[in-house]
């Protein structure tokens, strides 16, 4: 075993974004991939930023879904914290989804799947970065998102008698990924790809 | 997937219930041809709409190709794109051709794990593109070098023909020229004949010139031998009147010696009175 040390040094100042002024909140399209679905070995990073995944690519057969949660702030609650380890801090990144439907296909197609399964999510940001890397970020890629409640109200003025689902992943070691191919048409084209399947 | 007769045999089945709405099975049947034909999903499949739309556009294109599209060799997994080095494209699946997947792998060998489906010989295939792609541009080259001649006899034609018009450009400037040294020739004539004219003008007005220049010449010479005459005459005069002073003098002393004797005279005269 390697007895190398990390070094946790910071690599830039801390100062705000002037010139492309950030926005809060994600876009309402967003797109969820079992996490057992994911090729990691064709998945590709960037080599200088290891942050930013170049390619994620999915196994032979398998494919993605899209999201759409309407309204103005879609995925209310989605959100990342550290959590203090023993020895290292990681962080836990939680994402909201309301699923305005319902009935048997839902309940058996998604909610079924959903309470049990292990899922990778890509949300778009509303705030792209002045290099548009910060566009689509990406939960769940290093520990998998698994629910952590499920709910169903009938009377809630929010979800509309839909589902509201809340998925976790815990403790992750990186703080944000984000999915940025050569440009940001090429990662657009890259995600439609990932709903095509193969 | 079945035939291209049988798929257009239920495709015409399914057409009775194009209005009233499809039926899951029928459904499936479309999500399969249009993934097969179009290599997506149909959008917006919650629609009645959109599977009318799919309906259309699989019928027409199978109307129009009369083959069930070929499976292709090579597909690419989900999420994985091909960018051309040196383009602005990215190819995701339905790859267009083989090409371009072994156009890909022969650059990027190591990435072919991006594919979800390839031949069996694809290292074989993706050398054979190579070479073929090698021969292509020596072939290209060759082109190029034949066409680099061609364009040499070409450039020599348009030469050829550039010469033609300036010759014959040439010619009329040529004609031009001649016809202004004709002009110029009658003018040449016109003015040696007027010159010859002056020229006599000239000779006559010379020899008037000559002969008032001589007659001039000799008046001169008759006025100097007057003034020589008269210098003489005065020199003549001159000498006359020196002698007429000198003669003056004689006399002017020669009545003096008689005033002096005559004086003496009266003196002696009046002693001899006395």
């Amino acid at each position: 075993m390697a007895t190398e040390s990390c070094d946790y040094q910071l690599a830039a100042d801390l100062a705000a974004n002037c010139t492309v002024k950030p926005v809060k909140g994600i876009k309402s399209h967003g797109y969820i991939m079992n996490y057992n679905d994911i090729d990691f070995e064709a998945t590709t990073r960037d080599a200088t930023n290891p942050n930013i995944v170049k390619a994620l690519i999915l196994k032979t057969g398998a494919k993605a879904y899209k999201m759409y949660v309407p309204g103005k702030s879609p995925y209310t609650g989605t959100k990342k914290s550290m959590v203090a380890g023993t020895y290292r801090n990681r962080f836990n990144k939680d994402v909201s989804i309301v699923i305005l439907d319902n009935g048997p296909d839902v309940s058996h197609n998604i909610i079924d799947q959903l309470a049990n399964g292990t899922f990778v999510v890509v949300l778009e940001n509303k705030f792209a970065g002045a290099d548009n890397k910060n566009t689509f970020e990406i939960y769940g890629l290093e520990a998998g998102l698994t629910a952590t409640a499920l709910d169903d109200d009938k009377y809630s003025d929010d979800t509309e008698g839909g589902w509201l689902a809340t998925l976790q992943e815990e403790n992750a070691p990186t703080s944000g990924i984000f999915l940025f191919g050569e440009s940001l048409s090429a990662t657009r084209t890259a995600l439609a790809s990932l709903v095509s399947g193969s | 997937m079945g035939s291209y007769e049988k798929t257009m045999a239920d495709l015409s089945e399914m057409k009775s219930r194009f209005q009233s709405g499809f039926s899951s099975s029928d459904r499936l049947l479309l999500d399969r041809l249009h993934r097969l034909i179009y290599g997506s999903e149909i959008t917006n499949t919650g629609c009645s709409d959109c599977y009318r739309d799919a309906y259309v556009m699989i019928y027409n294109k199978l109307k129009t190709d009369k083959e069930m599209p070929k499976a292709p060799n090579y597909i690419l997994k989900g999420g994985a794109l091909i960018h051309p080095v040196g383009t602005s494209r990215f190819y995701t699946n339905p790859l267009p051709s083989d090409d371009i997947a072994e156009e890909f792998l022969s650059k990027f060998p190591q990435e072919v794990n991006k594919f979800a489906q390839l031949p069996v010989d694809w290292e074989d295939r993706v050398a054979a593109y190579k070479a073929r792609k090698a021969e292509e541009a020596r072939a290209k080259a060759e082109a190029e070098k034949k066409a680099e001649g061609e364009n040499a006899t070409t450039v020599n034609d348009s030469e050829a023909e550039e010469l033609k018009t300036s010759l014959i450009e040439a010619g009329q400037q040529i004609e031009s020229l001649r016809k202004d040294k004709e002009d110029l020739s009658t003018t040449v004539k016109t003015l040696i004949e007027e010159k010859a004219e002056l020229t006599q003008k000239v000779e006559a007005l010379n020899k008037l010139l000559a002969e008032r220049a001589e007659s001039e010449s000799a008046g001169e010479n008759s006025e100097s031998e007057e003034v020589n005459n008269l210098q003489m005459e005065l020199a003549t005069a001159k000498a006359e009147l020196e002698a007429a002073q000198a003669e003056n003098e004689q006399l002017k002393l020669d009545n003096r010696a008689l005033k002096a004797a005559n004086t003496r005279l009266k003196n002696n005269s009046a002693k001899d009175a006395e």
